[in-house]
């Protein structure tokens, strides 16, 4: 229901930097929206966050990072709603 | 204030990790997890053969089915994944100009990932893993190394096209 977690990597500079925690809540206790900070289980990244750029319940919603040097929305793939395993509603500044 | 208190207890009980994952750091790119997920599809496919219609009403044997037909699955879509970040963050305009079809190339290779999660027919399979092949070729090429074909030294024991990396 609801997750603490740790940021690795650059993807989303520069809303969450590396070693940022987040803290994110299950999917069921808010609609999901565009632009949303999204908790993804990724099937070749693992677990990853990304924002919710486009949602689409039937041919899968997309996600990208902020940081243009993310890995593409296009290598990402489409993402269903039973990927996400949670929004990020509130992080801490480091 | 916040930061300060979870990195205290972080220190003692790590949070579990997430990935923003970025490509500036690693640059890692190489067709071969395709190529491995292409191999893997035929040799499931191999082994689903191998379940008769008989050892079929074992229960054992029905539970191997259907991890059998998951992973196949989730083999194809990770060749797709596996193309897709290739075509989508290495290929740059210079490599678009080394090659000529690429595009064309990693379209018929989602489609013919896509079939082979719908069917059980070897022969899709084996149009995916020369597909892949292609595209490792293709991939080769734009680094400047040879390639050579050889038989996988595994099951399902098929062509697989190799850089030649003691030539660059």
């Amino acid at each position: 229901m609801l997750h603490i977690l740790k940021v690795v990597g650059k993807s989303m500079l520069p809303t969450l930097r590396p070693e940022t925690f987040v803290l994110v809540r299950a999917t069921w206790l808010k609609k999901l929206e565009v632009g949303d900070i999204v908790l993804v289980k990724h099937v070749s990244f693992g677990l990853i966050i990304k924002r919710l750029v486009h949602l689409d319940y039937s041919c899968g919603h997309t996600i990208a990072g902020d940081n243009r040097h993310s890995v593409s929305a296009d290598a990402l793939g489409k993402i269903y709603s039973n990927d996400i395993l949670g929004v990020v509603f509130l992080h801490t500044s480091n | 204030m916040l930061n300060y208190l979870m990195v205290s207890i972080d220190k003692f009980f790590p949070f579990k990790r997430v990935s923003a994952h970025c490509d500036i750091p690693c640059k890692i790119y190489d067709p071969i997890s395709a190529q491995l997920a292409a191999l893997s599809i035929i040799r499931f496919i191999d082994q689903i053969d191998e379940i008769t219609t008989d050892t079929l009403n074992d229960i054992s044997s029905q539970a191997k089915l259907v991890r059998l037909i998951n992973e196949k699955e989730k083999h194809a879509e990770q060749v797709k994944q596996h193309i897709r970040v290739i075509w989508g963050d290495y290929f740059k305009q210079p490599q678009f100009e080394q090659v000529t079809g690429i595009h064309e190339l990693a379209h018929d290779i989602m489609l013919a990932g896509s079939a082979c999660k719908q069917s059980l027919e070897r022969q899709k399979a084996l149009s995916l893993l020369d597909k892949v092949n292609q595209f490792a070729d293709a991939f080769w090429r734009t680094k400047g190394v040879d390639t050579y074909t050889a038989v996988c030294p595994y099951p399902p024991a098929e062509n697989v096209i190799y850089p030649n990396l003691s030539t660059k």
